[in-house]
This record gives C-alpha cells, sequence and structure tokens, in this order.
C-alpha cells in the first residue's frame, strides 16, 4: 500500500511522467462523469489556469513538495472567493464568496489545487446527505446507499480518487462518519487547531474543520498546512507541525487504549460492526497493546446534550441568513416581518427549519434555564471524564457508527434515528478532542481519540497500525 | 402562527419538531454530574484582537454588493421597516 498518494503523485509530476494539467483535466474528468452526484459545483477553468502554472515552474525546474500542484476538494460550506458557496440550500443557491476561508486559502498558498465544491447536508445540517437541495450524495461503494453526512461528497470524492484530498466540516462526526460510510480516513482535529474562518456556523463551539484522505500521511501533510492561529479566529490554537517523516511502522508495545464498555453494550450497535471492533481490538493485544475497560455516558445522553447545545447554536447563527444583505430574498411582501418569514420559509430545508425551530424553544423562557443550561453542565461532566480518562490511557479507541449505512431515503422516514446514529462521534465532538476515523478492519471504520492537542500521537499511532495490520 | 415560527422568523407548517422534544427528558434525567477537572475549551478572554476598524479590498467590496438581492440603480432596495 502507498504510504502517500500525494508524494506518490507528485514524484510523476516532478518525472515529468504526466502533467499537472494532464492530471487535473483527469480529476475534471472523473467529477463530471461520476454518478454519484458528490458535487456542486466543478471549478475546471480555474484549475486548469492553476495547473498550467504548475506545469511551468517544473519545466523551470522547481520540485514540487508538500502539497503542490495537488487537486482537492472543498466542502461546499467554506467560502472560496469569488465562487457560488450554497451550504446545498436555495437561500444561498446564488451567493458569490466575497472571500476565502482561512483553511482552504492556506491550502491554496501553500500550491494545492481546489477543483470542485462538494455536496453536504444543508449547513451541515444532516447525517446522510440527503438533505440537501442538489439532492443526495450516494455511497462511493454502493449506489443504493447514502454517502453519510453532512461531509458526503468529499468523503465520496476521496473514495473514488476524484479528488485527492478533501476539506470537510465536522460539527459532530461530520467528517468522521461519511469516513467510515465510504471506507477512507477522516480527521477531526483538536477543536480551534485549524481556523473557522470563512466556515459557514453551524455549532461554533464544536465545528471543525479537517481532511478526507486515503493515507494516514496525506492527512498528516494536509493538517499541518491548515493549522494554526489565526486572528480572525479567536478559539485557535497555536500548534506543533507534525514531523511526518518520523513516523515508525511499528505498533509500541504497552500503548494503553481505553474502550467504552457502554458504547460496545449498547443494543443499536450492529452485529457485524461489533464483532469487528473485537477483532481488532484482539490484533492489537497480539501487538502488545494493553487494552482498558473504561464507563462513559450512555449514547443516549451524549447524544440529547449534542443536539440541543447545536440547536441552540445553529439557531443563533443562521438567525443572520435572513435575505436582507444577501441571500435569495422572497420580494414584494406587504412587511420587514413576513419578508423574513418567506425568505426563510423558501430557503431553508424542512430538516434545517425544524433545527432552527426547535433551537429557539432551547433558548426560550422556560427552557433555557432547565434545558440549555443543564445541557452545557453535562457537557462540562463530559470534558472532565475524558480530561481523567487520558490519565489512565493513551488512546480510546470506539466504532465510528452503530448502524451500516442506510439505504437513501430510509432516514427521511425517521430523523430520530438519524440522530441517534451519531451517538458515537457527538461526544469527542463536545469535549473538543481529536479524532481519526481510520478504515482499519472494522466496516464503518474505528475512531481513534486522544486527549486535546494530540493529533499527532493519534496520527503515529494510526500509520504503525495502518503499515502493519 | 406558531409562537416558535414567529420566534423563528421562519413560516414553516410542515415541521414537526416533537422528535426533537424527546430529548430534552432525556437531559433532564441527567443526575450526579461531576465536573471536576472539566476546564472551558472555547475561548479565553486574553486572547482578543485589537478593536480596529479593517476594511475591505475593492474586489471584496464588489462581490458583496454583487450579493444585495435588490437594486435600483445605486440603491440597495430593503423591504419596508415602518409601516
Amino acid at each position: 500500500m502507498s504510504q502517500s498518494i500525494i508524494q506518490d503523485i507528485q514524484n510523476k509530476l516532478n518525472e515529468k511522467k504526466i502533467s499537472c494539467v494532464q492530471l487535473v483535466r483527469e480529476k475534471i474528468a472523473a467529477l463530471q462523469s461520476s454518478t454519484k452526484n458528490a458535487n456542486n459545483l466543478i471549478l475546471d477553468e480555474q484549475a486548469l489556469e492553476q495547473a498550467k502554472i504548475w506545469d511551468e515552474k517544473i519545466a523551470s525546474g522547481h520540485i514540487l513538495s508538500g502539497i503542490e500542484g495537488i487537486p482537492f476538494g472543498v466542502k461546499d460550506v467554506y467560502l472560496l472567493k469569488g465562487t457560488i458557496s450554497t451550504a446545498s440550500s436555495n437561500i444561498l443557491k446564488n451567493y458569490k464568496s466575497p472571500y476565502t476561508a482561512t483553511a482552504i486559502q492556506k491550502l491554496i498558498d501553500a500550491g494545492a489545487i481546489p477543483i470542485c465544491k462538494e455536496n453536504c447536508d444543508q449547513f451541515g445540517h444532516g447525517s446522510t446527505n440527503e438533505n440537501s437541495v442538489f439532492g443526495v450524495a450516494k455511497n462511493a461503494h454502493n449506489d443504493d446507499k447514502v454517502a453519510g453526512g453532512s461531509s458526503g461528497g468529499s468523503a465520496v470524492n476521496v473514495a473514488e480518487g476524484n479528488t485527492v484530498f478533501s476539506i470537510g466540516g465536522d460539527t459532530g462526526g461530520s467528517i468522521r462518519q461519511p469516513a467510515g460510510y465510504n471506507k477512507v480516513y477522516g480527521l477531526k482535529p483538536t477543536y480551534g487547531r485549524v481556523s473557522r474562518y470563512g466556515l459557514m456556523a453551524y455549532t461554533s463551539s464544536s465545528d471543525c474543520v479537517g481532511p478526507f484522505a486515503n493515507t494516514v500521511k496525506d492527512i498528516a501533510t494536509t493538517l499541518n498546512v491548515m493549522s494554526g492561529k489565526d486572528g480572525k479566529d479567536q478559539t485557535t490554537l497555536t500548534s506543533t507541525p507534525i514531523d511526518v517523516e518520523s513516523f515508525d511502522s511499528k505498533i509500541k508495545a504497552g500503548t494503553k487504549i481505553g474502550v467504552y464498555k457502554s458504547f460496545i453494550d449498547h443494543p443499536s450497535l450492529e452485529s457485524k460492526i461489533k464483532t469487528d471492533f473485537n477483532s481488532l481490538i484482539e490484533k492489537l493485544k497480539e501487538k502488545g497493546v494493553e487494552i482498558k475497560e473504561l464507563d462513559f455516558f450512555d449514547g443516549d445522553t451524549l447524544t440529547a446534550t449534542y443536539y440541543i447545545i447545536a440547536l441552540a447554536e445553529t439557531a443563533s447563527n443562521l438567525s443572520r441568513i435572513d435575505g436582507i444583505a444577501f441571500g435569495n430574498r422572497a420580494m414584494d411582501k406587504e412587511n420587514l416581518a413576513l419578508t423574513y418569514l418567506d425568505t426563510r420559509g423558501e430557503g431553508f430545508s424542512q430538516e434545517t427549519k425544524r433545527r432552527i425551530i426547535a433551537g429557539n424553544q432551547v433558548l426560550s423562557v422556560g427552557y433555557s434555564e432547565e434545558i440549555y443550561k443543564k445541557a452545557l453542565e453535562v457537557r462540562k461532566g463530559i470534558e472532565a471524564k475524558f480530561a481523567k480518562d487520558f490519565e489512565e490511557v493513551d488512546f480510546v479507541l470506539s466504532p465510528t457508527s452503530p448502524l451500516l449505512p442506510p439505504t437513501i431515503g430510509e432516514s427521511l422516514k425517521d430523523p430520530l434515528t438519524m440522530y441517534l446514529s451519531d451517538m458515537y462521534t457527538v461526544g469527542f465532538s463536545l469535549g473538543g478532542l481529536p479524532t481519526l476515523s481510520a478504515p482499519f478492519v472494522v466496516e464503518n471504520n474505528v475512531q481513534i481519540t486522544a486527549a486535546k492537542e494530540k493529533d499527532e500521537e493519534i496520527l503515529r499511532f494510526a500509520y504503525a497500525i495502518e503499515q502493519s495490520l | 402562527m406558531d409562537k416558535l415560527q414567529q420566534l423563528s422568523n421562519i413560516r414553516a407548517e410542515e415541521v414537526n419538531i416533537s422528535k426533537i422534544t424527546d430529548f430534552f427528558e432525556t437531559i433532564k434525567s441527567v443526575k450526579n454530574i461531576n465536573i471536576e477537572g472539566a476546564e472551558n475549551h472555547i475561548v479565553k478572554s486574553d486572547n482578543l484582537r485589537e478593536d480596529k476598524v479593517v476594511h475591505c479590498n475593492p474586489e471584496e467590496k464588489a462581490l458583496i454588493m454583487e450579493n444585495f438581492p435588490a437594486k435600483q440603480g445605486t440603491y440597495l432596495v430593503v423591504p419596508k421597516v415602518i409601516q
């Protein structure tokens, strides 16, 4: 197996076995002919212009490194200057980005080439990619199944090889779960490691920017480029670059792994996933890894806590989208109140409206004390439990989702099941912890979580598993 | 119209939030929360940026204007606020 697709492609470009224009043309042709509905917009002209520039540099003796000349995809919730950024919604269907998100700009400045804006659930509201005005993105491995969500299009593009890497957004599992459904790597970094500036906000207290890729090293390389403090996002952290070249392919004996009993014993967990997970644990034990069972909050409490906070924050964040200064406005209404009602009534999907309305209920008199503040208190309890657990173990391993990818249409009939399918991902989001979704042994991937700011440790451990299992 | 729809500025007769409100009962039933060792990971108050106006460049300004939903000549048209 290749250690780095990015490196393999750059070797071919440097050796002039393929030109950057050829590479980008091939990727664009693949995106255009894909039947998965993974893209809202293909940036063919701009991408080919950039590719030409890289070919000229290579011809004049430049040797590509880092992520130079590499085509990538962008979830359609990031602003990319001059391009339409819709968040897969009607209300922003014609919205043109006035600036570029910090994370995407850093990738462009480092030489990568954005080639598409990827389909997703509207404003990140969903776990199946069915809540999109562009229609559902189909699973990379089965046309009848959903791609997962909300970053479904990004996961599908990487799984099909149509982008070398893609940038998704993860609020409660929106990178990790579609990575699992499409069997690729997806990283939710430590909250604050990557700037959120230019990402359309869903739940500001847990929104994270992260990459999808086909190898651990490619995840680390792209994370390095995007990381760092940003004056435009007050929550960003200073971080040390990950030394990708020093990754060791051997699993360190004595590594301590925690497993949450409440996750593995949950009645919703599919037996195939449980069997695979236990098999992975056995394989790691054979490599000298120590396993410790840990108690944790049950999945229902985690899901309720996450959704109550997420609903409240999204009601607040999306209140700015009203068709007055931007967005599709319902015209010729009698007064301002009716303009708002119809603009937002026509512009948002049913699922997005459900979340905004429920969020306003959470924040209203009578509910804010009893429900919202209680959820914040439980979140603190979850953070405290994580702090304690990571004094005892190096990593926590868990399944990414209790369910196999649903058939298209199933989740629309039963949104509660869709919400509960996030039970293994949302806790780590509430804690702001780094978590990698990795295609190791387990159907739908396994999550590897560590304490805050231990992103590098996760990737080192994952690389060792990738190379030795 | 439903008060929550008014509060949300959304016309949404077809939307049912009863499934979500099931979460309220779950959160109410959580007991004995131990918060010892928890830290706020969101914002540190000593990390504020300088409070000064930063103007956008002409290209950004043009894009912002292009996004405005209604215009008449050089005027930006907004809904009537005072009846």
